[in-house]
C-alpha cells in the first residue's frame, strides 16, 4: 500500500467511523421516539399537566354592604432547596434564616432555621414547608427575602395560593347565601350566581416534582401571574332584618319544639327579600339545611283563602257582607264531612266574618255554591287562580324552586273529585310554596301590583362596572282595585277581630292571614300533625312590608295564631322600630353648627382612614407607619397611632368593623363567630389571650 | 475578481442549502420554544430571547455573505496572527469576562456577551492547516508532531481555566485531521482503548474486566497458536464452566479452579517462539485489569464532583438522584419521547414551551425538535448535519490546496464533535457537556462563528475553479 491510497483509507475510515455514529444516534432516536415512545409519553403527561386556577371568589353582600360572605385569601411557602446555587445558597442562607426566624416563623430560633436549610439542601428536599397561613401583606415581605428574591427557579421559592370562604355572619340567612363547596353542587345564592362569583378560570401548567409524593406546583412563577377576580353580588338581604327573623324565628322553633321553621320578609313595593330563614331544630338550636321557603311547595291551608274570597270578589259571586250558614262547623261535601278547626255554635255570619274566624266550612260553602255547580263554574275558578299568578313560579335567584301545582278541572280530570272546589278553596289539594305565597300576599298588600322576588339588587365587576337589577314586574293588576281595597279589609280583621287577635298591637297595625294545616290527614293511625303559619304585611295602612311564618309540626299548641303570627308580630314591631330609629327625622335645630362633633374611636386599616380623612377634609396627624391603626379623636384632630397586633396573643378588636376583625383574627387562627352588625363592641376574648385556634365571639354594635 | 468567484458555479450550492436550512430551523424552534399567543411578534423586540436571536441570525447571515467575498489565501496569510489574537483573548477572559453559571467564558460588550472560545475553534482551525500546509507529510518528524498537537493543546489548556471541558473536548477533533494526515493509528488505538476501559470499568465492575480480558487473551492464544486437541478441549470446558459459574454467581472458587487450570495447561502448550507476543498479551491484559481497578480511584479522588455526576448520569444512572442531575436528561427524554413519530406540531410542544426541559433553547434544543417535529424532524435534523459533516470532507478530499484540505477536515472534525457530543447527550448516549447544536442552538458567538466557518469553506472550495 503506498502512501497516496492509505491516506485515502484513512479518508474512506473516517467517513464510515461518521456513519457508524450517525447510525448509533438514529437507532437512539428511534428508540426513544418510536419504540419508547408511549413509556414517555404516558411519563410525561404523568408529570405535567393542565390544572383550573379559579380565580379569587367574589363577595356577597347586605343591601348595606355588609359583608355576607368572602374569601380570604392565603398563601404557603414551600422551597426547592435543591435549586439556589451553591454560591448563591453559602452566601445567603444566614440572611435568609434570620429573616425568617425574624418575622413569619418566629418559633424556630435564626440557628435552628439555618440547620433546617442547610439540612433540606443536604436531603435534597425539594418541597421544604416554610410556612402557611400567610396574608397578602407578608407575602409581599416574603418575596423579598433573600435567595426567594431570585425567584423559582433560581432561588427554589414556591409559593401556592388558597381562599377560604368566611360568612362573617355565621348562620344567618346560610342557606340561602348557600355553600361554595368543593366537588359538590353548590347551594344557594353562593350556586345561583356561581358563574359571576367564580369569575374566569385560568388553565396553569402544573408540574410533579416528587413522583413518590404527588406535588404539583405551578411551572411558572405564580407571583408573576395576576389573579383574577369573579364578581361580587350585592343582595337584598338586610343583617339588621335578617338577624331579627333568624332570632324570634329560632326563638319559636325552639319554645314550640316544631320540627322546621321559615320565614320570609320582603318589601313591598319592590318585592325584595330583605330575609329569609329557614331553620331546622337540631339539639335545640336553630340551623339551617334546607331552604324551605323557596323549594318546599306543599298544601298551604288556611293562609289560601284569601286567594278564594279574592276569587269570589272579583267573580261577583259573593261580597263581604254575603252571608254564608257555618252549619255549627261542621258540613257534608259530595262524600266527605269538612270541619272548621276551632270548634264553635256558629250560623248564619257574613263573608268577612267567616274569614276572620277561619271558617273552612264557610269559606268552602261560598266557594261550592258559586263554583261547583257546572264545569264552566270550576274553570272560572281556576282561571281566577290564575289571573292572582297563582300558578307562576317566582324564579327567585335560586335553584330548586318548588312548582306550584294548582289541578285544572279539564286537564286534571282524573284527580278532580266533587271534593276538590271546597278543599281548595280553604287550600288542601293544591301546593305552593311560602314563597309564592309570600307573593300573593304581597299583591294584596300593593294594591293589585304583583311584583317578581328577588334577592340580588347588583352585581360588580372587578373593572369597575356593575349591573343593577331594578324591580320588575310580574303582574301589572293581579284583580280590580276595589276587591283588593275589600281584601285588604278581611286581613285586617282577621288580626283585629278574628283568629289573629292575640298579636294585636298598639306600636304596628298589621294584616293578614292565620292557617293551621294538617299535615299527615291521609294517615288515620298517627296523631294529628300540623303546620302553623302566618302570613300578612306591616303596616296595615300602608304596607312596606310583607311576610310569612311557618312553623312545622310544632308540639303542644299548633295554631297558626298561636305559633306563627307571635313570630310575625315580633319581627314586625322590631322591624319598625329599627326602620324609626334608622330615618330619624332631622328639624333645623338638629342642624346647628355649633354641634360639630368629633368622630369616635376606631380601629382599622391605615390607608383606609387616611384616605378617609383626606376625602372628607378631616385633620390628622399620623403617628404610625404599620397598616394596623387607632384613631382617637384629640381636640380637632384625629390621631393615628399603631394598633399592636401581636402574632401570638389575642388582639384588641373593639372599634374594627367585621371584616377588618375577622381578617385580623382569622389570620391568627382564630375561629371567628361574628353577631350583630356595626363595629365590634366587645369579645369573648380577652386581650392578649394565648392563640391556641380556639373559638372567639366578637358582637357588633 | 472577489465578485466573479460569487458569480461562479464554484460556489457549491448543497453546502450552501445546508447552511441556510439548519439556521432556519434553529431560528424556527427558538420561535416555538418561546411563543406566546399574546405576542406572536416578539421576534421584533429585541428585548426578547427570540428578538435577540433573531437580530444575531440577521448578523450571521450578512457576515456570512460578506465572508464569501474574501479570497482563501487572505485567510492563510493571516492564520497565525488571528491565531495569536485569539489565544490572548482567551487567555484575558478569566481575568477580565463575566460568570454565566459558574463558568468565566464570556465578555461582556454591553449589546450582548462574547464568547472567545468559539472563536479559537475556528482561529486555531486556520493555523493548524497553516502550519500543517508548511510542513506536509512530516508528521513523522517528532517536532512537527508536537508542534501540531501544541496548537490545538494551548488553546485547551487556557479553556481549562475557565473552566469550560465541552469547548475543550472540542478542540481534541483536530486529531481527526492529524489521523488523515498520517498519525500511526496505534495512538488512535491506545487512546481509544483507555477510553473503552474507563467507560467499561464504570459501568460494570472491575471484576467483569478481568473476566473479559482473560477472555480475550485466550480467544487470541486459541486462533494464533497452534495446540494440542487436548488442550484445546480443556479450555473450551473450563471457559464455558466459568461463564456459567460466573453467571449463576456461584463462589469464586468454583470457576477459579477450572480458570486457573486452563491458563496453566494453555501456557505449558505454548512453544517457545511463542513467548514474546504470550508476555505481550498477558502483560495488556493485566494492565487493563489494573487499570480498570484504578479507574475506580481516579473517579472518586481525581474527579471533582459535578464531573463525577456527569459521568454517573452518562455510565450509572441509577445511582443518580431522578429529581437532582439526572432530571435534565429524564425531561430531554420525555420531550424527545412524546414527540413520537410525527411529534406535537410547530408551536405546540408543551413541555419544551414551558421550559420544562433545562436549557433547551441552546444545549437541549434537539429536544424541542423531538418534541414538536417528532422522530421526523430529529432525523431530518440528522440526515442535514450527517449531510453537512461528509460535504465537509468530500470538500477537503476535492481540494487541491493542502491547506484548504486542512481546512475543510478540521471544519468537518469540529462540526462532528459537537454534533455528536450535543445530540448524543440528549440521549443518554454522551455525558452532558455543555456545547451548542451547531447553528441551532441559541447563541450569538457561536451562530456568526460557525456561519464564517462554512462561509470561509465554501469559498475556498470555488476556488479550485480558477487558476
Amino acid at each position: 500500500m503506498n502512501r497516496r491510497t492509505e491516506l485515502l483509507a484513512r479518508a474512506y475510515f473516517v467517513v464510515s467511523v461518521f456513519a457508524i455514529l450517525a447510525l448509533v444516534i438514529a437507532f437512539r432516536v428511534i428508540k426513544i421516539s418510536l419504540i419508547e415512545g408511549d413509556k414517555w409519553r404516558a411519563k410525561g403527561s404523568k408529570n405535567v399537566k393542565w390544572m383550573e386556577v379559579d380565580a379569587d371568589r367574589g363577595n356577597i353582600y347586605a343591601d348595606d354592604e355588609s359583608l355576607l360572605a368572602t374569601s380570604l385569601q392565603f398563601f404557603e411557602i414551600r422551597m426547592d432547596a435543591t435549586v439556589p446555587d451553591a454560591k448563591l445558597f453559602k452566601s445567603k442562607v444566614d440572611s435568609l434564616a434570620l429573616m425568617l426566624s425574624k418575622s413569619i416563623r418566629p418559633d424556630k430560633s435564626y440557628a435552628e432555621w439555618k440547620q433546617t436549610l442547610y439540612q433540606a439542601r443536604k436531603q435534597k428536599n425539594r418541597y421544604l414547608y416554610i410556612a402557611k397561613a400567610l396574608d397578602t401583606e407578608e407575602i409581599e415581605m416574603v418575596r423579598k427575602f433573600p435567595i426567594f428574591r431570585s425567584g423559582r427557579y433560581a432561588g427554589g421559592y414556591l409559593e401556592l395560593r388558597y381562599g377560604t370562604r368566611k360568612k362573617p355572619f355565621n348562620q344567618l340567612a346560610s342557606r340561602t347565601i348557600g355553600e361554595d363547596r368543593e366537588n359538590a353542587q353548590k347551594v344557594g345564592l353562593e350556586g345561583y350566581f356561581d358563574k359571576f362569583l367564580k369569575g374566569p378560570t385560568d388553565k396553569r401548567l402544573m408540574k410533579k416534582i416528587d413522583n413518590s409524593k404527588d406535588i404539583w406546583v405551578p411551572v411558572y412563577d405564580p407571583s408573576e401571574f395576576e389573579i383574577k377576580r369573579g364578581d361580587d353580588i350585592v343582595t337584598t338581604l338586610n343583617v339588621h332584618l335578617q338577624d331579627v327573623v333568624h332570632a324570634e324565628l329560632e326563638k319559636q322553633l325552639i319554645k314550640s319544639q316544631a320540627s322546621a321553621g321559615t320565614a320570609i320578609l320582603m318589601e313591598v313595593k319592590t318585592g325584595a327579600i330583605k330575609a329569609i330563614s329557614n331553620l331546622t331544630l337540631k339539639d335545640s338550636i336553630g340551623v339551617e339545611v334546607l331552604n324551605t321557603a323557596i323549594g318546599n311547595s306543599s298544601e298551604p291551608g288556611s293562609t289560601f283563602k284569601l286567594a278564594t274570597v279574592l276569587a269570589l270578589l272579583e267573580d261577583s259571586l259573593a261580597d263581604l257582607e254575603t252571608k254564608v250558614n257555618l252549619n255549627a262547623g261542621s258540613m257534608r261535601f259530595s262524600d266527605r264531612v269538612m270541619h272548621d278547626s276551632e270548634k264553635h255554635n256558629r250560623y248564619e255570619v257574613s263573608m268577612k266574618e267567616a274569614f276572620a274566624i277561619s271558617s273552612n266550612v264557610g269559606i268552602a260553602k261560598l266557594a261550592n255554591d258559586a263554583y261547583n255547580r257546572s264545569e264552566a263554574g270550576r274553570l272560572m275558578f281556576r282561571s281566577k287562580l290564575s289571573q292572582f299568578g297563582l300558578d307562576k313560579m317566582t324564579e327567585v335567584e335560586i335553584d330548586g324552586e318548588g312548582r306550584p301545582v294548582i289541578k285544572d278541572p279539564v286537564k286534571n280530570k282524573n284527580t278532580w273529585y266533587g271534593t276538590t272546589i271546597p278543599w281548595m278553596a280553604h287550600g288542601y289539594e293544591i301546593a305552593i310554596t311560602p314563597l309564592q305565597l309570600l307573593n300573593f300576599y304581597n299583591a294584596v298588600a300593593n294594591d293589585g301590583k304583583m311584583m317578581k322576588p328577588y334577592l340580588v339588587s347588583e352585581i360588580r365587576k372587578d373593572d369597575g362596572t356593575s349591573k343593577k337589577i331594578e324591580p320588575k314586574v310580574m303582574i301589572e293588576h293581579i284583580a280590580k282595585a276595589h276587591n283588593i281595597a275589600k281584601a285588604q279589609e278581611m286581613l285586617l280583621a282577621v288580626v283585629e277581630d278574628g283568629t289573629a287577635k292575640n298579636i294585636l298591637s298598639s306600636h304596628v297595625k298589621m294584616a293578614g292571614k292565620t292557617g293551621t294545616t294538617r299535615v299527615n290527614y291521609t294517615n288515620k293511625e298517627e296523631y294529628a300533625k300540623y303546620n302553623a303559619s302566618f302570613c300578612g304585611y306591616f303596616p296595615a295602612d300602608d304596607p312596606e312590608y310583607s311576610m310569612i311564618v311557618i312553623l312545622y309540626e310544632p308540639k303542644g299548641a299548633f295554631y297558626g295564631a298561636s305559633v306563627a303570627a307571635p313570630v310575625f308580630k315580633a319581627v314586625a314591631e322590631k322591624t319598625m322600630a329599627w326602620r324609626f330609629e334608622i330615618a330619624p327625622v332631622y328639624n333645623d335645630t338638629m342642624a346647628d353648627k355649633t354641634l360639630v362633633s368629633m368622630p369616635e374611636r376606631n380601629v382599622g386599616y391605615s390607608a383606609d382612614f387616611v384616605s378617609l380623612f383626606d376625602y372628607v377634609g378631616m385633620p390628622y396627624k399620623n403617628r404610625s407607619k404599620n397598616s394596623w391603626v387607632s384613631v382617637d379623636p384629640f381636640e380637632t384632630k384625629m390621631i393615628v397611632e399603631d394598633k399592636k397586633i401581636a402574632k401570638s396573643a389575642v388582639p384588641d378588636v373593639r372599634g374594627m368593623g367585621a371584616r377588618d376583625a375577622m381578617y385580623v383574627l382569622e389570620n391568627l387562627g382564630l375561629r371567628v363567630a361574628v353577631f350583630g352588625r356595626g363595629k365590634v363592641a366587645r369579645q369573648s376574648l380577652l386581650p392578649g389571650t394565648g392563640v391556641k385556634g380556639q373559638q372567639i365571639e366578637i358582637y357588633l354594635q | 475578481m472577489a465578485q466573479t468567484a460569487i458569480k461562479n458555479k464554484g460556489l457549491d450550492w448543497l453546502l450552501l442549502s445546508l447552511y441556510v436550512s439548519l439556521v432556519l430551523i434553529g431560528w424556527l424552534m427558538l420561535y416555538s420554544s418561546t411563543y406566546d399567543e399574546t405576542r406572536p411578534f416578539a421576534f421584533l423586540d429585541f428585548t426578547t430571547e427570540i428578538g435577540k436571536q433573531s437580530m444575531w441570525v440577521l448578523i450571521s447571515l450578512l457576515v456570512f455573505v460578506a465572508t464569501l467575498t474574501i479570497e482563501w489565501n487572505f485567510w492563510n496569510t493571516f492564520s497565525i496572527p488571528f491565531y495569536v489574537i485569539s489565544l490572548i483573548l482567551l487567555a484575558g477572559v478569566p481575568f477580565l469576562g463575566v460568570e454565566i453559571k459558574g463558568n468565566k467564558s464570556w465578555y461582556d460588550l454591553g449589546v450582548g456577551s462574547f464568547q472567545p472560545s468559539e472563536v479559537a475553534k475556528f482561529c486555531t482551525a486556520l493555523a493548524l492547516a497553516s502550519y500543517l500546509s508548511f510542513n506536509k507529510n512530516n508528521l513523522r518528524d517528532n517536532k512537527v508532531l508536537l508542534t501540531a498537537i501544541s496548537i490545538f493543546t494551548v488553546p485547551i489548556l487556557l479553556i481549562m481555566l475557565q473552566p469550560d471541558a465541552g469547548s475543550a473536548l472540542v478542540f481534541m477533533s483536530f486529531f481527526m485531521l492529524l489521523y488523515r494526515k498520517g498519525l500511526s493509528g496505534l495512538v488512535y488505538v491506545l487512546a481509544f482503548s483507555l477510553i473503552g476501559i474507563f467507560v467499561f470499568s464504570l459501568t460494570f465492575s472491575p471484576f467483569f474486566i478481568l473476566v473479559l480480558s482473560l477472555f480475550a487473551a485466550y480467544l487470541f492464544l486459541l486462533f494464533n497458536f497452534e495446540f494440542s486437541p487436548r488442550t484445546v478441549a480443556i479450555a473450551v470446558v473450563s471457559i464455558t464452566a466459568s461463564i456459567i459459574a460466573f453467571k449463576y454467581q456461584y463462589p469464586p472458587v468454583v470457576w477459579m479452579v477450572p480458570a486457573t487450570g486452563t491458563l496453566i495447561t494453555t501456557f505449558l502448550s505454548v512453544k517457545e517462539r511463542q513467548f514474546r507476543v504470550l508476555t505481550l498479551i498477558l502483560v495488556s491484559a493485566f494492565l487493563t485489569i489494573g487499570l480498570s481497578y484504578t479507574t475506580q480511584y481516579v473517579f472518586d479522588n481525581v474527579l471533582k464532583p459535578h464531573q463525577q455526576e456527569r459521568i454517573n448520569i452518562w455510565l450509572r444512572p441509577e445511582k443518580c438522584d431522578p429529581r437532582g442531575p439526572l432530571y435534565n436528561l429524564i425531561q430531554s427524554k420525555l420531550a424527545i419521547g412524546s414527540g413520537g413519530f410525527a411529534g406535537k406540531g410547530f408551536l405546540n410542544g408543551e413541555m419544551t414551551k414551558l421550559n420544562y426541559v433545562p436549557e433547551q433553547s441552546t444545549d437541549f434544543i434537539f429536544s424541542i425538535v423531538g418534541e414538536e417535529q417528532g422522530f421526523i424532524g430529529t432525523a431530518s435534523v440528522i440526515v442535514l448535519f450527517v449531510l453537512l459533516i461528509i460535504r465537509s470532507v468530500v470538500v477537503a478530499e476535492r481540494a487541491k490546496l493542502e491547506f484548504i484540505r486542512n481546512y475543510a477536515y478540521g471544519i468537518a472534525g469540529i462540526l462532528f464533535v459537537h454534533t455528536f457530543v450535543n445530540i448524543g447527550m440528549t440521549m443518554g448516549l454522551m455525558p452532558i457537556i455543555g456545547i451548542p447544536l451547531p447553528l441551532l442552538s441559541r447563541g450569538g458567538t457561536s451562530l456568526l462563528i460557525f456561519s464564517v466557518m462554512i462561509s470561509v469553506l465554501i469559498r475556498m472550495d470555488a476556488s479550485r475553479y480558477r487558476s
